[in-house]
């Protein structure tokens, strides 16, 4: 008993709950389900009646026999149609047929036939408890009927006429568009097939359902204040896009078509609405947004300035590059025009630059100048895009603005440079080449016109090796060319060398040469400066031979020297032996004139012989090689006093201390003996007096020699180095005037210089220098 | 009795006249003289003369075969003999050239008589003293 009261309950709730899906076809499928299911009810159908017919609705399971139906059919009709029990709202009738008892509901045109199992025969206890469930389900039925008829009428507005089983399987069920209907209270009485792909619920869970609770509009507050209440208000159709939950919880976007519906007499009785998935579309837009984004970046991140300007000439866009060659802000309350920028020189070249762009629809390549608000001017390369309306009319343009301003600083730097280059190179003394490195002559200097005799038109663009170098050089240097090109080295480079050229006549002429590697534009150039070398080989060559010629003469000097010393010597010596003789031998026959003139004879060949021998010392300075020592110079010049016979009786005052110098020693003697003897025997004074001393600078030691002597009058003081000068007669100084000039040749031998200072009376000072090293 | 010869080779007449004044004036009893204008004479004397002398007086400008040449010569025929070069250069080439031919001692020739004189007395004293060369 328990248990058949609560199977009731439960089909009690089954059958609200299948009163509240207003799709006919599964409202009976469900209801039988749940009948056989629990009643043991072999098959069910639902049939309508009319006053003379009675038409079968919906059979589950469909295999009904045909047969029985004809008979159902046919029974239906009869008048004896027996009521098995009859109720206010539902009669029941049994029909016993050979294999089966059907059980008969009657309740407000429908019949519902109930066949029974074999093995189970309805009670009436069955049939009292059957009652009100089937008078539910009949209401049920009628809502799923009158909910065909609006179905009917979507399909009638949609102007898609089909039969009514057709339309309601095929049509509505076909459409990609989900269609629902809504009671006043927002129940949904109708949802077609896409509803299902649409939503992700199945339509049982849709029928009956509030729709905007089923669904989950996402993003508002209240739907049904907010959207349904307002539109219903409105009482016109509308279409709105809203983002809805999948039962999973997942999103997915539609757009809702809806509009008031209305019965036959303008009532109106719910809202109709179409909804359509716009989820892919949605996504589309969103990419798109994405995409719109990135070009948004883009466009920002853009290092060239872009700016769009409208036909009038207002800049109406700018990317962040822009606002910084512009220095302005796009929120500014002021608006920037072209001709607020350009530059006011520019004017004329910016109006054409307009005019073409018109014309052509792209203009590339304008460079000119603009200034910003805060009065900078600025260089700019323009390309610029036409912008044109829907009707073709010029609407303004994109422009794509560079800042060359430092290009155009370095470019004009760039020129001046080279200018200032190509004069310094025009002005260079050498003829200067530059060649790239196949060989192409790209610079070529007046210099390399005036040596080469090419003009520098002619020069420019030809092959080097075809202009200025010899035949048999052009291997060489096509061989350098291509090692330098494969391997980076070039042994002639950077070094100074000489070779020969050739000129435009075909002259060949010796050279100098120096080659270095430029860069120019991450290619390698070669510069050559050039020297025609002619006239120096030339004078070289005369050089050479003038210095060969020289050794020559010198040679002979010497051998001259060396045949004075012989055969001059000689027969003077012979003149005064002779003489000698003649004094010894014929004492007695000559008289006294005789007798000077024959001293006078010895006298002079004792000089000439002097003379020679001094001749012979001076010259052979220099030629023979002085080997120095480091010497003690105190004991030298004590040696050097200790040795001269006429130093006698003078005083001497060395203050040399410990002065030491690298010297040829017999050289340094000769220096000291000849500047002391000198001191001495010029000296007019009673008391000869001679200070020797030595003091040190930087690069030399300096000696001094200072006599008392009468001093020399200034413009002899040259003379007195000069060969054989004397400044007294010479058999009153018994002087053969050569001993300066050996002293001075001695120590310009050394490296040293000699100097005389004198004051006329007071005595003489020669200061004669060493170098240090 | 003259036991010690001495050779003199020189072609300059006026210094042969000065030598011959020189050994006059010096009157040494036991040097004998010999003077040969060539030294190609001296060389053939050096040769074929059983008596060597004990001292040459040598010149070197000689026509003919030069001092030099005829010095190599009698330092190959003899070491103990010595040669003293009298020239009239001082040429340090002459000088040089001579001492390593094997000249024992080079004097510039004098142009002073009494000067000549003494070269010729202090080379005799040393060359033929013995004692003194000891």
């Amino acid at each position: 008993m328990h248990r058949l009261v609560s199977d009731l309950a439960d089909l009690y709730e089954l059958a609200l709950s299948i009163g509240s899906s207003l799709n006919l076809e599964q409202n009976c499928s469900a209801f039988f389900k749940a009948l056989i299911k629990r009643r043991n009810i072999k098959r069910c159908s639902l049939w309508e009646s009319s006053e003379s017919n009675m038409e079968r609705v919906y059979t589950y399971p469909w295999d009904m026999p045909h047969n029985l139906v004809d008979q159902l059919g046919k029974w239906s009709t009869q008048p004896e149609f027996k009521l098995i029990r009859a109720s206010s709202s539902v009669d029941e009738e049994r029909i016993e047929t050979e294999s089966s008892t059907t059980l008969w509901m009657r309740g407000e045109g429908f019949y519902v036939c109930l066949e029974e199992s074999n093995t189970y025969k309805l009670t009436p206890k069955d049939v009292n408890q059957l009652e009100p469930l089937l008078e539910r389900f009949i209401l049920s039925v009628k809502a799923c009927m009158s909910h065909k008829m609006l179905l009917d009428e979507v399909i009638r507005r949609r102007g898609v006429e089909y039969d009514r089983e057709s339309m309601f399987r095929l049509g509505a069920n076909s459409l990609l568009e989900g269609i629902v209907v809504t009671d006043l209270d927002d129940v949904i009485t109708y949802a077609n097939k896409a509803m299902e792909s649409i939503t992700g619920y199945k339509r049982n869970e849709i029928l009956g359902a509030v729709g905007y609770e089923l669904f989950r509009p996402v993003g508002f507050e209240d739907f049904k204040k907010e959207v349904i209440d307002e539109k219903r208000k409105k009482g016109i159709a509308e279409v709105y896009e809203i983002q809805q939950l999948y039962p999973s919880g997942e999103t997915y976007w539609v757009r809702i078509t809806g509009s008031p519906f209305k019965d036959q007499k303008g009532e109106i009785i719910g809202t109709i609405a179409t909804v359509l998935d716009i989820s892919e579309r949605k996504y589309r837009e969103k990419l798109l947004e994405q995409e719109r984004a990135k070009l948004k970046d883009l466009f920002d991140k853009m290092y060239d300035a872009m700016i769009i300007v409208s036909a009038d000439g207002e800049i109406v866009q700018t990317n962040k590059a822009a606002e910084k060659l512009l220095d302005y802000a796009p929120q500014s309350k002021y608006t920037l025009s072209l001709a607020d920028i350009v530059h006011p020189d520019d004017k004329d070249m910016s109006d054409q630059f307009l005019l073409k762009l018109k014309e052509a629809g792209f203009y590339s390549g304008y460079q000119g100048r603009i200034i910003t608000p805060q009065g900078e001017t600025k260089y700019v390369e323009v390309n610029s895009t036409a912008i044109y309306d829907d009707k073709g009319r010029f609407n303004g343009s994109r422009d794509i603005v560079r800042d060359v301003t430092q290009r155009v600083f370095l470019e004009k730097e760039r020129v001046e440079n080279e200018l200032r280059l190509s004069q310094t190179v025009d002005g260079a003394l050498d003829a200067v080449i530059t060649i790239d490195n196949s060989g192409i002559i790209t610079q070529w200097n007046r210099n390399a016109s005036a040596v080469f005799g090419y003009s520098r038109d002619d020069a420019i663009g030809s092959k080097l090796v075809d202009l200025v170098i010899p035949d048999r050089y052009k291997v060489d240097h096509d061989n350098g060319m291509a090692r330098f090109r494969k391997t980076g080295e070039g042994p002639v480079l950077n070094k100074r060398f000489e070779i020969s050229a050739v000129n435009k006549q075909g002259d060949e002429f010796p050279i100098e040469l120096a080659i270095s590697p430029v860069t120019i534009g991450g290619e390698t150039h070669f510069s050559a400066f050039i020297r025609d070398i002619s006239e120096r080989r030339k004078s070289e060559e005369i050089r050479e031979h003038l210095i060969s010629k020289m050794l020559e003469v010198n040679q002979e000097l010497t051998n001259y020297a060396y045949v004075i010393s012989h055969d001059m010597k000689a027969p003077l010596r012979a003149v005064s032996s002779l003489a000698e003789w003649i004094n010894r031998d014929y004492h007695d026959v000559l008289d006294k004139e005789g007798k000077d003139m024959l001293r006078l004879i010895q006298k002079r060949v004792r000089r000439m012989h002097k003379m020679i021998d001094g001749l012979l010392t001076y010259s052979r300075i220099g030629h023979e090689a002085l080997e120095t020592e480091l010497i003690q110079v105190q004991p030298l010049v004590e040696e050097v006093i200790d040795s001269l016979a006429q130093v006698e009786g003078s005083f001497v005052c060395l203050d040399l201390y410990s002065v030491m110098v690298k010297y040829h020693r017999i050289s340094l003697l000769q220096i000291f003996q000849n500047l002391i003897v000198n001191a001495v025997r010029y000296n007019d004074k009673d008391y000869v007096q001679i200070i020797i001393r030595a003091y040190t600078t930087d690069k030399d030691v300096i000696f001094e020699i200072t006599d008392n002597g009468p001093g020399i009058k200034e413009e002899f003081r040259d003379k007195i180095f000069g060969i054989f000068q004397t400044l007294q007669s010479k058999d009153e100084r018994n002087s053969t005037g050569i001993g300066l000039s050996i002293v001075k040749r001695l120590v310009e031998v050394h490296g040293g210089r000699i100097v005389l200072d004198s004051e006329l009376g007071i005595g003489s000072t020669f200061r004669f220098t060493v170098p240090q090293n | 009795m003259a036991d010690k010869r001495i050779w003199v080779v020189d072609d300059d007449e006026v210094d042969l006249m000065t030598y011959k004044r020189v050994f006059g004036v010096l009157d040494r009893s036991d040097l004998a003289v010999i003077y040969f204008d060539r030294s190609e004479t001296m060389l053939d004397a050096l040769n074929s003369e059983s008596e060597r002398p004990e001292l040459i007086f040598l010149d070197l400008n000689l026509p003919g075969l030069s001092g030099i040449e005829a010095l190599c010569q009698i330092k190959q025929l003899t070491h103990t003999l010595p040669v003293v070069i009298l020239s009239t250069s001082s040429s340090n080439i002459d000088v040089t050239g001579a001492l390593k031919a094997g000249a024992n001692a080079y004097f510039d020739k004098p142009i002073d008589f009494n000067h000549f004189s003494d070269v010729i007395e202090v080379n005799l004293n040393f060359w033929l003293d013995r004692n003194l060369r000891k």
